[in-house]
C-alpha cells in the first residue's frame, strides 16, 4: 500500500480553475496562429481499428522510427484483441468461458497478467469492479446491443454467476470458475491494458513522448508532450457535448473516461446504462460521467467502472489509500460542476467556470 | 540532445537567436528550416503575379522571414487589393521593379509562359527567386534558369511545396526510408476533378487590354492554363507535383515514357488536353502510371506506392498503409500540437466509434489539402536559405527533371511515341544536388 498523499482534494471545480473564455482562447483553432509555423509542432498520427474503436499513437516526426514503433504498437493490440474479445469465439476469453466452469483451463501470460490486475483491482475497489458481470450484461442486453429491463428471476439467476470470488488463478496460469454460466468480458479494462502493452513497443524503439488512445475514452500519456508542458486533453461535458468542462495536462501518465451517455436504454419512463453495478445488477444513478488518472491505463480504465459503480465516497476511499490517483466527476443534481478528488503530480486538471 | 529538444525547451523565438553560432545542429531536416533569418532581418521580397496564387503566396509570408515591399501584376485594378501598406511598392512591369535594389529575393507566381524570362533577369539582378510550379515551359528556360542561378550565385527554389508538407515528410522517413514498403514497382498516382479549370472573371479583369502584354484576349489571361501558348496543360498544372513526389520517393527520375490523351470534355475553345494519361518507366522495373482528368472527381487526388511488403496510399489530408496479405489498414496523419491544442477530447467510449472515425477532434488534427501550412514552411526555409545557407528541400535539379518529364509527357502523347529519357540515374538527397546538374534530357 502506498503512503497517503500530503493533499486530498474534494471539491466542487476549483482546481487550477480558469473562466471559460481563458480556457477558450487557450484551446483556440489552430489557423489562428498560422504565423507561428514550426515543423516540430506536427506530430503524426497513427491509427488502426481493433477492439470496436479506433486506436491511435501520437508521436512526433522527427525521428524516423516513429511510424515502425507505432505499427508494432497496433500489431501488439490486435494480437492482444485476438486472445481478449469474447466477441472473438477462438480467444482466450472466450475459451474461459466456454470451459472454465467445468474443467481447468491453462491461459497464456498476457491473459493471466490481466486476470492478475484484473483481480487486485475488484479487491481494493470493494467489489465495485468486477469483470465478471457478463451473465449480467447478457440478460439487459447489453451484450448484443440490444439493450431490454431483464425478468426478475431471470437477473437474480445472472447474479449468481457473477462475482469473483468464484474465480481461481493457479500460479502455473490454471483458471477455474466455480459458478456455472459465470461469463468474463473485460470490456471495462481491455483496451486499457492493450494501451499499457502496446507502449512498451514504443518504447523499445527508444520513443519516450507519445500520446496512444484507444477512442475516445483509454489515453496513455508518455513523456511531457509538446514543449513539455504536458499531453493536453480535453474533458467533454457529456451532458451538453459542444462544450467542454476543462482540461488535462497528462505528464506520463493514464486517464480514463466513462459515462452512461452514449449507451442507454429506456423503458417504463426510466433511462438504463449499461454499465452494472455488480453488486446489485442494475444501472447505478448517481454518477453521470468519471475520468479517472492513474499510472497506468488498465487502472484508469478499470477504476471509471468502479467509481461510477461505487460514487465519490468509494473513490474518496480509493483515492486516499492510493497516491496518484485523481477522479473528475460529474454527479446528478449539478451538471454544471464535476468533483474532483485526489491529486497527482503526474496531472494537473483546469476545470471550466462560466 | 536533439534540436528537437531544444526547440521545445527555449522556444522557437530564442531559437531563432541561439541557432546563430550552431552550426552542428544545421544538418537536420525539419528543424534547418528554422534557421531563417536573424542577421539582416526578415528577407525584403517582391511577388510578381498577384493573380489567385500570387495572393495565396502573400498570406502565407510570416512576418519574422520575409518582408514583403513590392508587389507587380500586369492588371492595375489588382494595385487596390494590394495597397494596404504604404510601404508595399506596385509595378506593373516588371522589369522596373529589377533595379529596386531594397529587393532581395523575388517570388513568381506569373503564367507559366513567362517563368524563365522573369527568373533570369531576377537572378541576373543579383536577386533570389522562388518560382511556382512548373519551372519553365520549354528546356531551354529550364536550363537558363539554372545556369542564371549559378552564375550569379543566387538561390534558385521552385515551389514543389510538398517537401515542406510535413506528412509527406514523415511518409518518407518514416515508411519509403525505413523500407516498410519492401520493394516498390508499381505506383499509381492520380487527380481527378470534374471541374473544367475556366475562369469566368475575378476582380483585376473588368476592361482591362492585355495584348500590349502578350496575351491575344481578356479570356486568354484569365484562363492561361487552357492555352498552350502560355502553359504545358494538365501536366504542369497537376502532373508536376505527382512526379516531383514519385521522384522523390523513388530517389530517381523516368527512362522512358508513354501516354495519352485529348479535348475530350471540354470543347471551349481551349487547347491543352483535359485528358492525359502517362506510363512513366523507371529503373530497376519500376513504373509510374499517372492519370489526371477532368471529367471526373471520383477519386480526387492521390499517389499509391504499391510495394512487396505494403502499400502507401497518400492523399491529401491523410495517408493509408496497408500491410500487404492484411485486410486491415493503418491510417496516417498530421496533428499540430504544441502545447496548447488539445489532443483530443475524453469522453466514455462513443457509438461514432463503431465508424472507423479518427479519434483527434478539429483542433489538433491538420487538413493538409489547402497546402497553407506548405506553403507558408517552404516560404520560410526559402528564407532560411538566402540567410544562412540551410538546404532548401526542392532544389533546381529536381525541379529540371520534374519539368522535362512534364514536357515529355505532352510531346508523347503529341507525337505519339514512347520517348527514351536519358539522364543521370543516381538520385540525391533533395536540397543537395548540384545546381548545374543538368541531368535529365529527351530526344
Amino acid at each position: 500500500m502506498r503512503e497517503m498523499p500530503n493533499i486530498m482534494t474534494m471539491q466542487r471545480g476549483t482546481v487550477n480553475a480558469l473562466n471559460r473564455r481563458q480556457l477558450l482562447s487557450l484551446n483556440g483553432d489552430w489557423r489562428s496562429n498560422q504565423q507561428q509555423e514550426s515543423p516540430a509542432d506536427y506530430w503524426l498520427r497513427i491509427s488502426r481499428f481493433a477492439m470496436a474503436c479506433r486506436f491511435e499513437v501520437v508521436v512526433g516526426q522527427e525521428g524516423e522510427h516513429g511510424i515502425l514503433a507505432a505499427r508494432e504498437c497496433l500489431d501488439e493490440i490486435d494480437r492482444l484483441e485476438s486472445i481478449l474479445s469474447v466477441f472473438c469465439s477462438t480467444s482466450e476469453a472466450s475459451l474461459l468461458n466456454r470451459e472454465a466452469a467445468t474443467r481447468p483451463v491453462s491461459v497464456g501470460p498476457e491473459l493471466l497478467e490481466l486476470l492478475q490486475i484484473c483481480e487486485r483491482l475488484h479487491r481494493d475497489t470493494e467489489g465495485a469492479f468486477d469483470i465478471t458481470t457478463g451473465a449480467l450484461s447478457e440478460c439487459w442486453g447489453f451484450q448484443e446491443r440490444k439493450p431490454k429491463l431483464p425478468e426478475p428471476g431471470v437477473l437474480a439467476s445472472a447474479r449468481e454467476c457473477v462475482g469473483f470470488h468464484h474465480v481461481t488463478l493457479g500460479q502455473d496460469g490454471v483458471v477455474s470458475f466455480h459458478a456455472p454460466s459465470l461469463r468474463i468480458n473485460f470490456g471495462g479494462v481491455g483496451k486499457g491494458y492493450a494501451l499499457d502493452r502496446g507502449a512498451q513497443n514504443i518504447g523499445a524503439h527508444g520513443i519516450n513522448n507519445a500520446l496512444l488512445s484507444a477512442g475516445y475514452s483509454s489515453i496513455l500519456a508518455l513523456g511531457d508532450g509538446p514543449n513539455r508542458t504536458g499531453w493536453l486533453v480535453g474533458l467533454r461535458d457529456p451532458v451538453s457535448k459542444g462544450r467542454r468542462l476543462g482540461t488535462v495536462r497528462l505528464h506520463s501518465c493514464a486517464m480514463a473516461t466513462s459515462g452512461q451517455e452514449e449507451q442507454w436504454f429506456e423503458a417504463g419512463g426510466q433511462r438504463y446504462g449499461h454499465i452494472l453495478d455488480p453488486r446489485t445488477g442494475f444501472p447505478p444513478k448517481k454518477v453521470v460521467s468519471v475520468s479517472v488518472i492513474a499510472d497506468s491505463a488498465a487502472r484508469a480504465d478499470a477504476l471509471t467502472t468502479a467509481f461510477f459503480v461505487g460514487g465519490p465516497q468509494l473513490a474518496e476511499r480509493y483515492c486516499i489509500m492510493h497516491e496518484g490517483v485523481v477522479a473528475v466527476m460529474l454527479l446528478e443534481g449539478d451538471l454544471s460542476h464535476p468533483i474532483v478528488i485526489g491529486s497527482s503530480e503526474q496531472a494537473s486538471v483546469e476545470i471550466v467556470h462560466d | 540532445m536533439s534540436m528537437s529538444a531544444v526547440m521545445r525547451k527555449i522556444g522557437r523565438r530564442n531559437f531563432l537567436k541561439a541557432a546563430g553560432g550552431a552550426s552542428a545542429l544545421a544538418a537536420l531536416g525539419t528543424t534547418a528550416i528554422l534557421r531563417g533569418p536573424r542577421r539582416g532581418g526578415p528577407i525584403r521580397a517582391a511577388l510578381i503575379g498577384y493573380g489567385k496564387q500570387g495572393r495565396l503566396l502573400q498570406s502565407c509570408m510570416d512576418a519574422e522571414m520575409m518582408n514583403l515591399v513590392a508587389i507587380c501584376d500586369i492588371r492595375p485594378a489588382l494595385n487596390a487589393d494590394a495597397a494596404q501598406s504604404a510601404a508595399v511598392r506596385w509595378y506593373q512591369d516588371w522589369r522596373r521593379l529589377l533595379q529596386d535594389e531594397r529587393i532581395e529575393a523575388v517570388l513568381i507566381a506569373t503564367p507559366l509562359w513567362a517563368h524563365a524570362e522573369i527568373a533570369v533577369a531576377c537572378l541576373r539582378a543579383g536577386k533570389h527567386v522562388l518560382c511556382e510550379t512548373a519551372m519553365a515551359s520549354d528546356p531551354a528556360g529550364c536550363q537558363q534558369m539554372i545556369e542564371a542561378s549559378q552564375r550569379n550565385k543566387r538561390l534558385l527554389a521552385i515551389g514543389y511545396q510538398d517537401f515542406y508538407e510535413p506528412l509527406y515528410w514523415a511518409a518518407y522517413h518514416n515508411i519509403i526510408r525505413q523500407g516498410i514498403l519492401g520493394d516498390v514497382y508499381t505506383v499509381e498516382a492520380a487527380c481527378h476533378s470534374s471541374s473544367s479549370g475556366r475562369v469566368e472573371s475575378d476582380s483585376g479583369a473588368t476592361s482591362f487590354d492585355p495584348r500590349p502584354w502578350g496575351y491575344a484576349s481578356l479570356d486568354q489571361l484569365l484562363n492561361w492554363r487552357l492555352y498552350r501558348r502560355y502553359s504545358s496543360g494538365l501536366m504542369a498544372e497537376w502532373g508536376g507535383a505527382l512526379v516531383s513526389l514519385t521522384n522523390w520517393f523513388l530517389e530517381g527520375v523516368p527512362t522512358a515514357i508513354q501516354a495519352t490523351g485529348g479535348i475530350y470534355s471540354y470543347k471551349d475553345g481551349r487547347d491543352v488536353n483535359d485528358h492525359v494519361y502517362a506510363a512513366l518507366e523507371y529503373p530497376n522495373g519500376r513504373t509510374v502510371t499517372l492519370s489526371l482528368i477532368q471529367s471526373n472527381g471520383f477519386e480526387g487526388s492521390y499517389t499509391q506506392f504499391m510495394g512487396t511488403k505494403g502499400t502507401l496510399i497518400i492523399g491529401k489530408d491523410e495517408a493509408l498503409l496497408f500491410a500487404e496479405n492484411e485486410s486491415d489498414h493503418t491510417t496516417l496523419g498530421m496533428a499540430k500540437l504544441n502545447g496548447s491544442q488539445t489532443v483530443l477530447d475524453a469522453s466514455a467510449s462513443r457509438n461514432e466509434e463503431a465508424s472507423n472515425h479518427s479519434v483527434l477532434m478539429g483542433g489538433a488534427g491538420v487538413g493538409q489539402g489547402d497546402g497553407t501550412i506548405a506553403l507558408q514552411l517552404e516560404i520560410a526555409a526559402f528564407c532560411g536559405a538566402i540567410r544562412t545557407g540551410a538546404p532548401f528541400r526542392c532544389d533546381a535539379a529536381h525541379s529540371h527533371d520534374v519539368a522535362l518529364t512534364c514536357l515529355a509527357v505532352n510531346d508523347a502523347i503529341e507525337r505519339n511515341k514512347r520517348l527514351n529519357l536519358q539522364g543521370v540515374q543516381a538520385f540525391t538527397q533533395p536540397g543537395t544536388s548540384d545546381l548545374a546538374c543538368h541531368r535529365l534530357q529527351y530526344a
